[in-house]
């Protein structure tokens, strides 16, 4: 097959500080003609550098060097002019966050018909004609209503829909797919990625799709480039990279695998939930008027005893984190019964490691917190077990000192799990723990809150969208959709087994679970 | 390695402010000539020897009374700031913590007093208070609470439902610590340019209120009442208004600078 687009020797490079940083190593590959080429790294890998410099937009201040041939002419060497030419006519691009890559002001019709205003001579009406069409092409059905309609008005599947229409408006030869569908809901997720390869089959049209999730390159990708630290490690079909993976990083990358293996549950309960309800008021606008309830958990009831991990699997809005918010007290309108045992009530790890610590304060300040609420007064006795606790977590004692933003991620997530245990908690809530992290990095805390579950005793739980996740680390395991409790059962159960038909559709869009899991 | 380039701005505005503070605090043990001693032989004298800044009308040494001067200026835009500091942080952290009725009210009394301009208000205070040191200062600590509301109620906000304050409350943490400890430091940057901007405002407005007589009393010296003598006799003797109008100027500059730094550390 003819390459449509090659990349040789490309290096995208950034001053810093006086040295030079690189993004991107002195890398080769090609698009083939009517092929989706997948490219597979963890944040840092320089994966969304290499297509924005191939898109021509990379920041200001980078030097590239390199050739990037497109239907065999050389980007690089091009004035811009041709270049805009050859962006509005041969690529197309659809970003990771639908929020932000449409204007706001724009109407969204306006924004997909653009480029063929730009690029075309088409009368006005050929053009509205030809952006419906596109629109309903991306099954926004009601075109017309779209059309005419803001980017905040529209959900954000709709919208990166809506991305998708202005990329291939003009059917471009090559789409550019950052990281796509990261943003979004499992179900609404799998709605875009088949979108995407029903336009690839119909059009001919080649794809460079990027992503951090293997499952999803695996579900989409005809070959893969796997990439860390600005260079290629490994290329080929995704079966054989899958399958058969040669270089060290892409076994540990594929074969990243934390499963639960051992049972400590004891029959005393650590969490009694019964008949929650909770509801928010709408705030009317004009007094008097009657106020409004939106109910956000319905009749939720459910048991968690000692050493187990429990998940809560649903998707955003079905009303878990407000779950885990009421449970902790940080919610206190709630109707029903909570109960938790235990002189200390449950922690919590939140899901962005970049907001649950204190930007302003040490490490050391922030560990020694709880202990100074548990009214821990020696402060040498303190000092002392937050070294035992760093250590605890797979740190060590030089990060006393250290503020958060010196931290990665996976290290932050580290402190706010030792954050917890430092209160002695016997149930410990964790809203999406990983879903935040690479994945090497997501083993790594899986690991550590495995290791908590088998050392302490600790019970857990697991909030997440991942019904994978529930399949290799929960006990037992509740699927909440709009605020009710559909099924509640085995964890492993749940996902082979699944009852209620929300979760037979979570589970089909967890892509190729069985597949994965065969593979291992 | 990256060098980090020197803070001129904030070494700069240390040096002035710190020279000055020294001047006025040595004041308060030695000054060169007696501040409130007259002397008919040295009458407005210009800026000698003996007398590096000259003398006034009453042929009192003019350096002396700067050095003296500026340490009740010093005094007073201290003191008026500490009282607004103070009051604004604790209602703007209660405000901003807990919302509600209680912030309403407080955050409409506080847009009242910014919606007037705070000389006139100063002058009002002044009118039912008295003329005087004391009143002076109780008059613009009060006015300076507003401006330390607004930034500690908006810090407090933008931190109030942050996850790391959520974790101190999940943990058991009282309020006021979560407020005092865990939210505050992460606004001292706006706080300290607070403190800085409001001082340099204290010092002008203690300088314009004793120009007007109604601040710091004869025979104490003050830059301000200095200005306003000076006044007089500025074609007989036009160096004692330039020096303490300098001095004021420089007190502003460096506090200015000392803020500028602040603001790129």
């Amino acid at each position: 097959m003819e390459a449509l687009l090659e990349v040789q020797n490309l290096s995208v490079t950034f001053a810093e500080g006086g040295h030079q940083k690189t993004a991107v190593d002195h890398i080769s590959f090609a698009v083939k003609k009517g092929e989706i080429l997948g490219v597979v790294g963890e944040s840092g890998s320089g994966k969304s550098m290499t297509a924005l410099t191939v898109m021509g937009i990379q920041p200001e201040d980078a030097k590239v060097s390199g050739r990037i041939l497109f239907q065999g002419k050389e980007l690089l060497s091009l004035r811009e002019e041709e270049r805009n030419q050859i962006r509005g006519n041969g690529l197309g691009m659809v970003f990771q966050e639908p929020m932000t890559s449409l204007n706001p002001v724009l109407k969204v019709g306006m924004q997909v018909a653009e480029s063929l205003k730009l690029h075309t001579n088409l009368s006005s009406d050929e053009i509205r004609k030809r952006t419906l069409e596109m629109l309903r092409r991306v099954g926004l059905s009601d075109a017309e209503g779209i059309y005419d309609k803001y980017p905040h008005e529209l959900s954000g599947g709709m919208r990166q829909r809506a991305m998708l229409a202005m990329a291939m408006i003009h059917t471009p030869s090559l789409l550019i797919a950052d990281e796509p569908t990261t943003a979004l809901d499992v179900l609404v997720q799998a709605q875009i990625l088949e979108l995407i390869r029903t336009l690839h089959q119909e059009r001919q049209i080649s794809v460079l799709f990027i992503s951090h999730d293997l499952k999803v390159i695996r579900q989409v990708c005809d070959r893969v480039l796997v990439m860390r630290g600005g260079r290629i490690l490994e290329e080929g079909t995704v079966k054989k990279v899958f399958e058969t993976p040669e270089h060290a990083y892409t076994k540990k990358l594929v074969g990243v695998s934390v499963e639960r293996t051992c049972d400590f549950r004891t029959e005393r309960t650590v969490l009694s939930v019964r008949n929650l309800n909770v509801h928010y008021k709408n705030r009317a606008l004009l007094p008097g008027r009657n106020q409004g309830k939106k109910q956000v958990l319905s009749d939720v009831s459910f048991d968690v005893r000692e050493g187990e991990i429990f998940g809560i699997v649903g998707e955003s809005g079905c009303g878990k984190s407000t779950l885990a918010r009421t449970i902790t007290g940080l919610h206190k309108e709630y109707e029903g019964e909570i109960m938790t045992g235990g002189e200390t009530g449950p922690q919590m790890v939140f899901q962005d490691p970049f907001g649950s610590l204190n930007p302003a304060r040490t490490i050391g300040w922030i560990l020694e917190e709880p202990l100074k609420v548990r009214g821990i007064r020696s402060r040498a006795e303190r000092k002392e077990m937050v070294t035992k606790m760093l250590q605890d977590i797979g740190l060590d004692a030089s990060f006393v000192k250290r503020y958060p933003r010196e931290l990665s991620g996976g290290q932050r997530q580290r402190i706010s799990i030792g954050l917890a245990l430092s209160m002695n908690a016997r149930l410990l809530i964790a809203d999406e723990p990983v879903s935040a992290l690479d994945i090497t990095i997501q083993a790594q805390i899986l690991e550590l809150l495995l290791k908590i579950n088998r050392e302490k005793k600790t019970a857990i739980l697991f909030i997440t969208h991942d019904l994978s996740l529930v399949r290799r680390i929960c006990h037992r395991a509740a699927v909440l959709y709009e605020g009710k409790i559909l099924e509640i059962g085995d964890g492993r159960e749940i996902c082979d087994h699944p009852k209620a038909e929300y979760t037979r559709r979570l589970l089909a869009a967890a892509l190729d679970e069985n597949q994965m899991a065969g593979m291992r | 390695m990256m060098r980090r380039k020197k803070n001129w701005n904030l070494i700069i505005g240390l040096s002035i402010t710190g020279v000055i503070l020294a001047a006025a605090i040595l004041a308060q043990f030695w000054t060169p000539y007696s501040t409130t001693e007259m002397d008919s032989s040295a009458v407005n004298l210009a800026p000698c020897l003996l007398h590096p800044m000259g003398t006034d009308n009453f042929g009192r040494d003019v350096l002396s009374r700067v050095m003296n001067g500026s340490g009740i200026t010093f005094l007073t835009a201290f003191a008026s700031v500490a009282i607004g500091a103070f009051f604004g942080i604790i209602l703007g952290a209660v405000t901003g913590y807990y919302g509600g009725l209680f912030d309403e009210a407080v955050m409409g009394v506080v847009n009242m007093i910014l919606a007037f301009p705070s000389i006139l208000l100063a002058l009002i205070f002044i009118s039912f208070l008295g003329a005087g040191t004391r009143n002076l200062i109780a008059a613009l600590g009060i006015l300076y609470i507003p401006p330390f509301v607004r930034i500690v109620r908006s810090e407090v906000i933008r931190c109030r439902d942050l996850d790391f304050v959520r974790s101190a409350r999940v943990m058991g943490v009282k309020p006021a610590r979560i407020i005092f400890s865990h939210i505050l430091p992460n606004g001292v940057i706006s706080i300290l340019s607070t403190l800085t901007v409001t001082f340099n405002n204290a010092v002008l407005s203690e300088a314009g209120m004793s120009y007007l007589g109604l601040g710091v009393q004869p025979p104490i010296p003050s830059l301000g009442r200095m200005l306003s003598e000076a006044q007089s006799y500025l074609s007989i003797n036009p160096w004692y208004g330039l020096f303490p109008g300098v001095v004021i100027i420089l007190i502003i500059l460096g506090f200015a600078l000392i803020n500028e730094g602040l603001q790129h550390k």
